[in-house]
């Protein structure tokens, strides 16, 4: 089934440079650097939605950035349905833009704070559709509040008269707009209160369900992993240390870090 | 555990605290009452906003007044209501009674000290420690809370440290005196999951060592579910439900507590979709009689707004603010 495919990632390494200290300089010593992604190979197809585990600082927003064309590639690369990703083309970002979308974390920062929500749709939706008039325009906004389950008499608001998981469905929202082919989630409920992320939880499950959207979703907790994905890949310092399906690797992790991380989970008594 | 009336540490009756934010009055807690016994670890859970940091704040009065008011209650301890206790005697409760760990280790360390000065900082100033001495004991504190190489790390800044290392700091912090009680406000939600683990065993090691008593607040059920012997819920400002661990997963007798328990992802369960609540929270400005959960709550009607509802133990040690707790259907 290589046809399934929709994003192939090959080797890919990412470095930032380390700030250099006096010391460094002095001694003229050449540029430090910090390998963020070390190698990553993963792949992703139509429709499923893969889990990226791992703790803070281990790469798992800076492969996200890295497919929206913000991170610098230091070595490796990125296939789109078995085509090169040229990151260095400038034209690159409308199609970056077209095909991926991101919901970040938070849902207080990531929106603009000037903008109601009906501006913060509008601005998307004439960015990737310029020929459509007024009407399609909100017809379409519409459309895709009562898809993320907003109450469409909201949309004059602006971010800071919203709660938490309305920002956080609108962000959704927009992402959905472009009509993307992936989405990529950087822990969308991380932020959010446990009977506010339940519903957000079940929101992107039934989009995956209903419009066959494939997905990245980062976490770093396994309880809600396992709950939103078949396939789960761990990642340590850079690299993807585990790779699997999630029953093989919940029951029978095979790396240390994978058994340390499911043994540290909080579970319920029952 | 011993739940006689004379193992009673702390006693919080009737509390509540009001904030004045922008002309609005929003009631952070209200009427709530609670003991905390010797030895026990009393966990405390809720969303953001329902009043978990106000209550543990307030039990060492250290909201500042103005914009918080207390507007009714006591706390006991000792047989002294520390609600109207002088600054001064406040200050020895503070340092040598009762201590408070905070949910963020960066934000809780000034950043142009070395940790082991602010380690030491407090340290009972009567037993008069020399500079020396005080080292001494402070690098002995860091190797309880299990730092590894304290005499180096003794003379290091907050930014060479990593958060879960600046929270066993900040534990150590809180333990110099040993105080009786030890409130510990969300410790684990800004670290990972696997240092999580660690800093609760350092923490529940501590508290069975000392035989201190401790108040855990957090927002993850599961985290309170494997370290409290009791456990309150909280919701908009009040009290909904407190029972032991065990009583309360096996037959929670608050809606509010059944649509917790429901909303968790499980390991190794196959759940399809989860039980998600429905509505959100909302902030309360009012005093109300009925129980703040009745607008998303899916077995209310219209009785739940006519019934002046009181804390009530419907089963021994398990009490509930719910008014009709027999219509809750919850299956496990």
């Amino acid at each position: 089934m290589k046809s399934n495919i929709l994003l192939q990632i090959k080797n890919l390494t990412v470095e930032f440079s380390k700030d250099k200290s006096l010391f460094d300089i002095f001694k003229g010593n050449s540029k430090k650097t910090l390998k963020a992604i070390n190698g990553v190979d993963l792949s992703l197809s139509k429709g499923e939605i893969l889990g990226l585990v791992g703790e803070s600082g281990s790469g798992k927003s800076s492969l996200i950035k890295t497919i929206v064309g913000i991170n610098k590639i230091k070595d490796g690369k990125i296939l789109y349905l078995g085509k090169e990703i040229d990151y260095k083309n400038r034209k690159i970002k409308k199609f970056l833009s077209k095909k991926f979308q991101v919901v970040f974390q938070d849902p207080y920062s990531s929106l603009n704070p000037s903008m109601t929500v009906f501006a913060t749709l509008k601005e998307v939706i004439k960015f990737h559709n310029s020929e459509l008039d007024y009407k399609a325009v909100y017809e379409k906004m519409i459309s895709l509040l009562t898809m993320v389950g907003f109450n469409k008499d909201l949309i004059y608001r602006k971010p800071k008269s919203l709660s938490g998981g309305q920002r956080q469905r609108i962000g959704i929202a927009r992402a959905l707009a472009v009509e993307p082919e992936i989405l990529l989630l950087d822990e969308p409920v991380t932020a959010l209160d446990v009977s506010i992320q339940a519903q957000i939880l079940n929101l992107l499950k039934d989009l995956n369900e209903k419009l066959n959207l494939t997905m990245l979703f980062v976490a770093h907790e396994l309880s809600i992993i396992e709950f939103m994905c078949e396939k789960v890949a761990v990642m340590y310092l850079g690299e993807i240390v585990e790779f699997g399906n999630k029953n093989e690797i919940f029951r029978n992790p095979k790396h240390p870090y994978t058994k340390k991380l499911i043994e540290s989970i909080p579970k319920l008594p029952f | 555990m011993n739940m006689s009336a004379n193992s009673k540490i702390l006693s919080i009756n009737n509390l509540s605290v009001s904030f004045d934010v922008d002309k609005n009055k929003i009631i952070a807690n209200q009427n709530i009452s609670l003991n905390l016994n010797e030895g026990e670890v009393l966990g405390i859970v809720g969303e953001s906003g329902s009043g978990k940091t106000v209550l543990c704040k307030s039990i060492i009065k250290l909201l500042p007044t103005p914009p918080a008011k207390y507007l009714s209650g006591e706390i006991m301890y000792n047989d002294k209501n520390i609600l109207t206790l002088s600054d001064e005697a406040l200050r020895e409760i503070r340092k040598k009674e009762i201590a408070m760990i905070f949910q963020n280790p960066m934000s809780s360390f000034n950043p142009v000290r070395t940790v082991g000065s602010q380690v030491v900082e407090n340290l009972d100033l009567k037993k008069k420690f020399s500079k020396k001495e005080a080292k001494f004991f402070g690098i002995d504190l860091l190797n309880k809370v299990g730092i590894h190489s304290p005499e180096t790390r003794y003379d290091e800044y907050p930014h060479q440290w990593s958060g879960g290392m600046l929270q066993r700091a900040a534990i150590a912090m809180a333990i110099r005196n040993n105080p009786k009680i030890l409130l510990a406000d969300e410790p684990t939600t800004a670290l990972d999951v696997t240092i999580q683990a660690q800093i609760l065993s350092l923490l529940l090691g501590i508290q069975k060592k000392n035989n201190m008593s401790m108040i855990l607040v957090s927002h993850d059920l599961a985290v309170v579910a494997e370290t409290c012997d009791r456990i309150g819920v909280m919701y908009a400002g009040k009290l909904v439900e407190i029972a032991n661990t065990q009583d309360l997963f096996k037959r929670p007798q608050h809606p509010y507590t059944v649509g917790l328990i429901n909303s968790i992802p499980r390991i190794n369960s196959n759940q399809k979709r989860l039980k998600s609540i429905a509505g959100t929270l909302k902030s309360v400005s009012s005093h109300t009689n009925f129980c703040p959960f009745v607008e998303r709550c899916e077995y209310s009607n219209q009785d739940c707004y006519n019934k002046n509802v009181l804390f009530k133990e419907v089963q021994k040690n398990h009490f509930t603010l719910c008014p009709y707790p027999e219509r809750i259907i919850f299956n496990n």
